[in-house]
């Protein structure tokens, strides 16, 4: 039997096409992540239904107080987005260093959360947005939380016949994105974290979401973290706590890239750059090292 | 926060193997139309080699760079190597080629000198595909036509044959006592880096290096190799390793994702070259290799910078971030208790 | 075994219709083809060697699939250096800035380069280490290169200013 290659012409076609191939259909647009798999030898027969050319799922844009995000927009499109710059700094960071500027071209929002790598640089972002994940199926369509879009390593809460057409969220310009790689560009994150704080009078973090990506089998929120944060100023004691309370949130593991221990310690720093970052406290003000 | 700090190295290291005969040969023909064919065993990996001994050799037989054509590369027909490796190629088959290209040059000039009726081949110039009597310059002839004189009206066709081997001596078993290299080249670094006490990265700001390959053959190439050294050296020392699997044996990051070279966001944003030109007399030229002291100093001056820096004192490479991390840690540890 | 299918697609600016297997990648496609320039390093989106123009963006054509090529436009180092006139002057600043050595990443960092000037980038050299930042050299550490992008960036903006 071997491979099969489709292109869809539209979305019904992409969603008629999953349905009739159910188990067997794998979605492919920037071909990123599917290649290297194929290449690897990690990729079992399948019929491959292309939606590169769906131009319905290549859009940014804010309408009703969200920001709409289509799964078939590159990361190299986020990158340059002003509408990101300006109401959500957490994405536009994450897309800015996201693997390099040629794969950025290819890659794609969607494909990056469906291929459910524990450190998907668009993940965290996502996450601290509470950002929704519109799925589509031939016979309509359900929305569902990202935070519960995530299962497992590789794996989401996409069913057969099922694919991510849009993602979106509430816009908020005091959000940041921080991320430790192994070099400066090309590099798969060993920690990537992203704080969203709605900032009240006096500063005060009328509620805060937190999310860190490869210390755990999925992106998680730090609720933890969260807890010590909300309703404080980003002062030095609450951070100081948040950071201690984040330990019990990750469960990191040592792999080639970097040990549990090295994970647990840069997760708990790069939390207090992320909320200061996202605060709009400069990293060398009073308080920055501790 | 970050942490600044500089850190220096310096370095000698010889051209050639170490106590023992490691030749080089070269085999050289001209074609009637004044071309010649250099057939040198060292092989170019990359670092220019080729240019450089078709330089030499231009230079040696007077001829334009146009004329001449390296062939290495094919064990099939190059003449005998030890191989492109100790800094040896300028220098080694630099000579080499010198010295063949000399044989070649003494056969055209007497070739020229019977035809031109000189008595003497010493009152003959050549250069640039030429070759003029000294004192009458008007009075000339081309390259293509010495030797073309010389094959078919005095029955030689032009070609030489030569090697160089470095004077060593083997070094004692008892007490370490030779002679086993013949030059040395001389380097020195000079690194300036910050530490992310957070992260433990380490980030190379600047970067000077300055060689010592007495003459250059191809001041372009000679920079181009140390640019190229020192990212080998920021990789060396910072961020390459391979890592087996103790248990099943086995290379557990086989790709160029996961054994890490550095990028050009990961090079100092200023780099300066310099060479300080001393001409070695045993070399062709007045040249020496620039090679492998271009990437050698780099990683301990890297790692004298992090010191600068930290304080902390990292004795195994690469100083991943792990590693500086974990050091900072037990700095801290050590001043609190 | 899978079957191949006609990918029609512009190479070079000239119309080309290859047979492709499903599974296949546009760098695969290509070489069987006869377009060597595009090279093979690690097939894994790392190294950046394959690099082409794909509809006038730099990608990475060992994880771009063949099939997803139909209907669009290609370009390799060859062509944009013989036929572009952006390229024609990119290529003459690597070899005069001695941007190449053993020249296995030069064809992506060719492509890259011609991403970077055709969409407008400047005479900056943060901003053209950064655009390379995907290209893997192991020879040159990056100078020669971003020199060769930097001083044609200059020239175009000389002729653009008059």
């Amino acid at each position: 039997m071997g491979y099969q290659f489709i292109t869809a012409g539209s979305l019904t076609h992409a969603l008629e096409l999953l349905e009739q191939h159910g188990q067997a259909a794998r979605i492919v647009c920037g071909g990123t992540d599917v290649m290297v798999r194929l290449h690897l030898k990690r990729l079992p027969e399948c019929v491959f239904i292309n939606i590169r050319e769906l131009e319905e799922l290549r859009y940014i844009r804010e309408e009703d107080g969200w920001i709409r995000i289509g799964a078939g927009t590159a990361l190299g499109t986020l990158e340059h987005s002003t509408l990101l710059l300006d109401k959500a700094p957490a994405l536009f960071q994450a897309a800015q260093v996201f693997a390099d500027p040629n794969v950025r071209h290819s890659a794609t929002v969607g494909g990056n959360i469906c291929n459910a790598s524990p450190s998907a640089d668009s993940a965290p972002s996502l996450l601290a947005f509470d950002a929704q994940v519109v799925i589509a199926r031939k016979d309509g369509q359900r929305v569902l939380p990202i935070r519960d879009f995530f299962t497992g390593v590789g794996r989401t809460a996409l069913r057969p016949g099922e694919m991510a057409v849009e993602i979106r969220f509430r816009p908020n310009p005091n959000s940041a994105f921080v991320k430790v790689g192994l070099r400066s560009a090309m590099a798969i994150s060993v920690v990537n974290i992203a704080a969203s704080a709605d900032l009240g009078q006096g500063g005060v973090m009328k509620d805060v979401r937190i999310a860190v990506g490869a210390v755990a089998p999925t992106p998680i929120r730090a609720d933890h973290a969260e807890g010590c944060l909300r309703g404080k100023r980003p002062d030095k004691a609450a951070i100081r706590e948040a950071m201690d309370a984040i330990q019990m949130d990750i469960k990191p593991i040592t792999d080639v890239r970097a040990s549990e221990e090295y994970r647990r310690i840069v997760t708990e720093n790069m939390l207090r750059r992320v909320v200061r970052k996202a605060c709009g406290i400069c990293e060398n003000e009073e308080g920055a090292d501790q | 926060m970050i942490k600044k700090g500089i850190g220096m190295a310096c370095m000698f290291y010889p051209n050639g193997s170490t106590g023992k005969a490691n030749p080089a040969g070269v085999f050289i023909k001209m074609n009637h139309d004044g071309t010649a064919v250099v057939n040198v065993g060292a092989t170019d990996i990359g670092q220019g080699s080729n240019t450089c001994m078709a330089q030499i050799a231009a230079q040696e037989m007077g001829l334009k760079l146009s004329q001449v054509r390296v062939v290495t590369g094919d064990t099939e027909v190059t003449p005998y190597d030890a191989g492109t490796g100790a800094c040896r190629v300028t220098y080694i088959a630099g000579n080499a080629v010198q010295k063949t290209a000399g044989r070649v040059k003494e056969q055209l000039l007497n070739a020229a000198a019977r035809k031109m009726g000189v008595i003497h081949s010493g009152q003959l110039v050549i250069e640039d595909g030429e070759i003029f009597l000294r004192y009458w310059p008007a009075k000339r002839m081309t390259i293509a036509e010495a030797a073309t004189y010389s094959e078919r009206v005095l029955g030689r066709p032009i070609i030489a044959v030569d090697s160089y081997s470095p004077a060593t001596m083997p070094l004692d078993e008892e007490d370490g006592q030779g002679m086993p290299f013949e030059v040395s080249i001389y380097a020195t670094q000079i690194a300036e880096v910050e530490v992310d006490t957070d992260t433990g990265e380490v980030k190379v700001t600047k970067l000077v290096a300055v060689h010592d390959c007495g003459n250059m053959i191809n001041p372009m190439l000679v920079e181009g190799q140390i640019e190229g050294g020192v990212a080998t050296g920021i990789g060396y020392g910072l961020y390459e390793q391979i890592m087996e699997d103790p248990v099943k044996g086995g290379i557990l990051n086989p790709s160029l994702a996961t054994y890490q070279i550095p990028t050009s966001l990961d090079m100092p944003g200023e780099l300066i070259t310099d060479c300080i030109e001393i001409p070695e007399e045993k070399g062709p030229f007045g040249a020496k290799g620039v090679s492998e002291p271009t990437c050698n100093p780099t990683a301990p001056a890297i790692i004298n910078a992090i010191y600068n820096a930290t304080g902390v004192r990292i004795r195994d490479l690469p100083a991943t971030r792990e590693k500086v991390l974990f050091g900072l840690r037990e700095l801290e540890r050590k001043e609190e208790g | 075994m899978s079957q191949r299918v006609a990918v029609s697609f512009k190479i070079n600016g000239k119309e080309v219709t290859l047979l492709a297997l499903p599974e296949q990648s546009l760098l695969r496609l290509l070489r069987e083809n006869g377009y060597v320039e595009v090279k093979c390093g690690c097939e894994e989106g790392d190294c950046g060697t394959c690099t082409v123009l794909l509809d006038g963006l730099s990608v990475k054509s060992c994880v771009t699939p063949a099939c997803a090529c139909e209907g669009h436009e290609v370009w390799t180092a060859t062509g944009l250096s013989l036929q572009e006139r952006i390229g024609q002057l990119l290529r003459n600043n690597f070899a005069k800035y001695g941007a190449s050595q053993c020249g296995f990443c030069t064809p992506g960092m060719v492509v890259t380069g011609m991403n970077y000037l055709m969409n407008g980038g400047t005479a900056d050299r943060h901003a053209i280490r950064a655009a390379i930042s995907g290209n893997l050299c192991r020879c040159t550490g990056y100078q020669k290169i971003i020199d060769a992008i930097y001083y044609t960036a200059k020239e175009l903006q000389e002729e653009a200013a008059g």
